[in-house]
């Protein structure tokens, strides 16, 4: 079903250990040092271990001596041992805490949906979905909300995540070092499609990003050719325009994700398929098939209309 | 009271009359009446062990599903019932209640009593897990198995949940949580008041300590998990909106709820399991344990810092940096006492004279060995920074799993290995025993180490698929080659079961030459547990001060001059005291069905809730009331009083 998802995130992509900005770049640097305490502790453990137990105490130990050597090891490994690596650790976690990048140059409202996520932007307003663009070297406060319930919003490669709860509103700060496409998933369990719950953020250099911005807040393309006017008409009088909005038309639905430049985005149903004609078409007709209980329900909708409304959507770049 | 005297009545007879006042009626109302501490730990324990397979199995199914990207074995709707269905098996029907079943039947012989201080509270505590684990699993009858994840966060369990599948879950979680705290309450009355005389708790074995600090932490901790799953049955049954933000309730409310029990529950689960080993690992390097009272402080500290870390489950909520750090520095502080207990047990190895391989003593340092990757995982998800990343990835799934599977799971079959024989009065199979060790260990590294990467680089949990090309798959596959490999083990460590069954190789009062009071009595034990009740003077009362083993204990043999209590009532001693100084004789009460007929009331109730039936469950409430005083009527006659 999916197989043609596989370009998700770049086929490089491995996670926070292959960070792309500095909140992730602090947390992969984290993990290393604790990995190597950590595997140092457990080697220098299991090499102690492993000698008591192929050693021999002879028969004849004096029992005095045998108890000041158990408080020698208690006191070592259970009091010394830990203080060591507390400090240590105590000290990296408020440097990890006091280092993380705070800025807002960019202010985007991110809104979690069953099962895709929604972006505002400001000054101009628009409304977009499932991609996020962010312009490089610059800090991006993403203020997080949900429609309905708890999602988690996560890029691995840029920082760690947070949550998206009713009645509250978590920020977190993006910043990309570098040009690129990064996965951004939903990390808390939020229901039957939670596993395709998938955005990506587009990260690109600031002048490239004010040009996007300045195109995706113009109203959606008019129809310019008959297939495409047909399948304009298909949307507005189909129950589509019901849950989505495409602006500049009378299309305003709020439960499905805007459309206006439904033709830039990569992808469908949040990560769940290529935004191809093929998958587009399979999409309406049911996607249900594509990904299973979410909320679009198939259409009825006869061979020639289903065409032309694919014109018309793949018109709205 | 009437006491035998030994040098008028010769051994034989005291034991028969002892077995006449002690044996329950035979056949079924013996089965439905028992109050045995014995039976009721048989019971617990295959119980237990049922509800591990069908958590097991729902876990393997979920595992295939995932073994190859966009797989399509189960369905996402199915996926998220048995990951639900899971979590929900493994905490509330087996890890919680594989201690009881150890705790029911070795406590009681450890401090050498002849029951538990509460012997019907005993016998309703299990009718009453088992009632619940039906009421759960009743669900899958019905079509409305659970599928809000076994952590169940709302509002997703309460406003966007449709049928009867959460209210299963919540119901049945407040349900099995009634067990919990009567066995909690049972435990801690019976190791104040039933401990042999002269057993001070400076001469307490560890795994009654352990018991009795994850005692307390349930009495604690249970009302979190009482009070939240009924919160959230009003929300969905009765309209309320404790969760509800919208109507000023708060969803971040039950995260705080569900935590304040979910994290003393860890330890809940992992110590009485640790104090499994310090009764095994002393036993085959016939050496006392190293730094007893370290021990027992370890033991005490852990359950007390477990009240203070239940945050660390929710640094991606956003609370405030400053509040999050303090559950940040608790976190890691818990690394303290389980340092002291690792190396209590490195230095009791350290010293010792010789060490038997026997399996239970391989199984017991698997658990040690492999746990200790657990902890270390522990500490660095207790770090925000590293934490923001990891937390809701399979590095949390690996490192969970390796915290409950080797903090309990491989205890529990060193327990087994150790303990069956005196429960059943035969051997296991020691070869069979060592493969089944092998088998599941590396099965259980196979399918949890290469979960760590997996979260490293991105994959989150709880999804049932994911693409191909993001780099998961082969270690995906391995987990859950992994996966099957953990299961044959188990399989063959049943076979071990089954096999011995057959066999019958006699165990003797005291196979291992150990050296604590369950083993001063015969295998399988008697009814009333000891013939006489000993009189303890040090930590390891069958041990000498040479390190030779007793031939002859007291419990077995009725010594002359000792006093034997005997009538045709349940009689023990009453112990008081930290010193446990002698008190006087309990009459204990007998066999009832009131503790059966109570469990079965309360089901009554909660079905009645359920299917939000007022008739029913009024029915339900009367039936409990009726049960509990016809309980009254037979305490009063049953016992002198």
């Amino acid at each position: 079903m999916l197989a043609a998802a596989s370009a998700l995130g770049g086929c490089s992509f491995t996670g926070t250990l292959a960070p792309r900005g500095p909140d992730a770049q602090i947390a992969a640097n984290l993990w290393w040092y604790m990995f190597w305490l950590g595997t140092a502790i457990f080697v220098g453990w299991l090499v102690l271990f492993i000698v008591a137990m192929r050693r021999r105490q002879p028969a004849d130990a004096d029992p005095d001596a045998e108890r000041r050597l158990h408080r020698r090891f208690i006191i070592g490994g259970g009091i010394v041992l830990p203080c060591l690596a507390f400090a240590t650790l105590f000290a990296l976690d408020l440097w990890g805490i006091n280092a993380l990048p705070q800025g807002d140059d960019v202010v985007v409202e991110a809104t979690g949906y069953q099962f895709w996520w929604e972006f505002a932007y400001r000054d101009p307003q628009l409304v977009t979905a499932n991609e996020l663009y962010i312009p490089t070297g610059t800090d991006v406060e993403v203020r997080l909300h949900t429609e309905d319930v708890i999602h988690s919003f996560w890029v691995p490669q840029l920082s760690g995540k947070r949550d998206m709860i009713p009645g509250r509103t978590n920020t977190l700060t993006l910043h990309a070092t570098e040009p690129g496409r990064y996965l951004g998933e939903c990390t808390e369990f939020c229901g039957i499609q939670h596993a395709n719950m998938r955005f990506e953020v587009v990260a690109v250099p600031p002048a490239e990003y004010e040009a996007w911005h300045e195109r995706m807040a113009r109203p959606a393309t008019e129809p310019s050719t008959a297939a495409q006017q047909r399948g304009y008409e298909a949307f507005m009088n189909a129950s589509c325009a019901g849950c989505h909005a495409i602006r500049g038309t009378s299309a305003d639905g709020e439960i499905g994700p805007p459309l206006t430049h439904f033709a830039s985005r990569r992808w469908l149903g949040a990560g769940a398929a290529p935004n191809d004609r093929g998958h587009l078409a399979g999409w309406i007709v049911n996607a249900q098939t594509l990904k299973p209980g979410n909320a679009m329900p198939p259409m009825e909708i006869d061979a020639e209309d289903l065409s032309a409304l694919l014109d018309y959507l793949q018109s709205l770049e | 009271m009437s006491i035998l005297d030994p040098t008028a009545d010769s051994p034989q007879q005291v034991r028969q009359r002892l077995t006449e006042t002690w044996s329950d009626p035979y056949g079924t109302p013996g089965f439905f009446s028992t109050v045995d501490h014995k039976r009721v730990g048989h019971r617990y324990l295959v119980t237990s062990f049922v509800f591990f397979l069908l958590g097991g199995v729902e876990a393997l199914l979920m595992r295939t599903q995932l073994a190859t990207p966009d797989a399509a074995v189960l369905n996402p709707d199915l996926y998220n019932r048995m990951l639900t269905m899971h979590g929900t098996t493994m905490f509330f029907l087996f890890l919680g209640t594989i201690i009881a079943a150890w705790g029911n039947y070795i406590i009681p012989l450890a401090i050498g009593a002849r029951d538990m201080a509460y012997p019907r509270m005993n016998a309703l505590s299990y009718w009453v897990f088992l009632f619940a684990g039906i009421f759960l699993y009743a669900s899958f009858f019905v079509g409305a198995i659970p599928d809000g994840g076994w952590f169940a966060y709302v509002p997703l369990t309460t406003d966007y949940s449709a049928g009867l599948a959460m209210d299963f879950w919540a119901l049945g979680v407040v349900f099995v949580g009634i067990s919990s705290t009567v066995g909690a309450i049972n435990f801690i009355v019976t190791v104040f008041k039933m401990r042999a005389p002269g057993m001070t708790m400076s001469r307490l074995p560890l795994v009654v300590w352990s018991t009795l600090t994850t005692s307390f932490m349930i009495l604690l901790s249970f009302p979190a998990i009482t009070l939240a799953p009924l919160l959230m049955a009003f929300d969905r049954i009765v309209g309320t909106h404790f969760f509800d933000a919208a109507l000023g309730g708060d969803p971040l409310l039950w995260q705080h709820l569900f935590w304040f029990w979910g994290h003393p529950i860890v330890y809940v689960v992992f110590l009485p399991p640790i104090g499994w080993l310090y009764m095994i690992i002393p036993t085959f390097t016939g050496r006392p344990i190293a730094g007893y009272n370290w021990a027992v402080a370890a033991t005490v500290a852990t359950g007390f810092i477990s009240f203070g870390v239940w945050v660390h489950h929710m640094f991606a909520t956003g609370l405030p940096d400053v509040t999050a750090s303090f559950f940040s520095v608790a976190s890691l502080g818990v690394s303290f006492p389980t340092a002291v207990a690792f190396f209590v047990f490195t230095a009791t190895l350290w010293t010792a004279r010789r060490i038997r391989w026997t399996a239970a003593m391989l199984w017991a340092v698997g658990a040690l060995v492999s746990f200790v990757i657990g902890g270390i995982s522990g500490v660095m998800v207790a770090i925000m920074p590293f934490d923001w990343q990891a937390h809701d990835t399979y590095f949390v799934v690996a490192h969970l799993h390796y915290v409950l599977v080797a903090g309990n799971v491989l205890p529990m079959f060193a327990a087994f290995h150790y303990w069956l024989p005196k429960v059943t009065g035969w051997m296991l199979d020691e070869r069979l025993g060592k493969t089944s060790f092998w088998v599941t260990t590396i099965g259980l590294h196979v399918l949890f180490f290469p979960q760590h990467w997996l979260g490293l680089v991105g994959m989150p949990r709880r999804v049932y698929t994911y693409p191909a090309g993001l780099g998961w798959d082969v270690a995906n596959l391995a987990s859950t080659v992994g996966g099957y490999m953990f299961a044959a083990g188990v399989l063959i460590a049943m076979g071990n079961f089954f096999v011995s069954w057959r066999r019958r190789a006699p165990a003797g009062s005291n196979p291992w030459g150990a050296g604590t009071l369950e083993w001063a009595t015969t295998s399988p034990v008697a009814p009333y547990n000891f013939a006489q009740i000993p009189e303890v003077h040090d930590r390891y009362p069958l041990w000498t001060l040479d390190g030779d083993v007793v031939d002859d204990p007291v419990g077995i043999a009725p010594q002359p001059g000792g006093v034997v209590l005997a009538d045709e009532h349940h009689e023990t001693l009453e112990t008081v005291g930290l010193d446990a100084r002698l008190g006087g004789v309990l009459a204990m009460p007998g066999p009832s069905y009131w503790p059966f007929w109570t469990a079965a009331a309360t089901f009554l109730c909660f079905f009645g809730f359920l299917i939000q039936n007022p008739i029913t469950l009024t029915l339900g409430l009367v039936a409990v009331a009726a049960t509990l005083i016809g309980w009254h009527h037979g305490h009063l006659t049953g016992g002198e009083h």
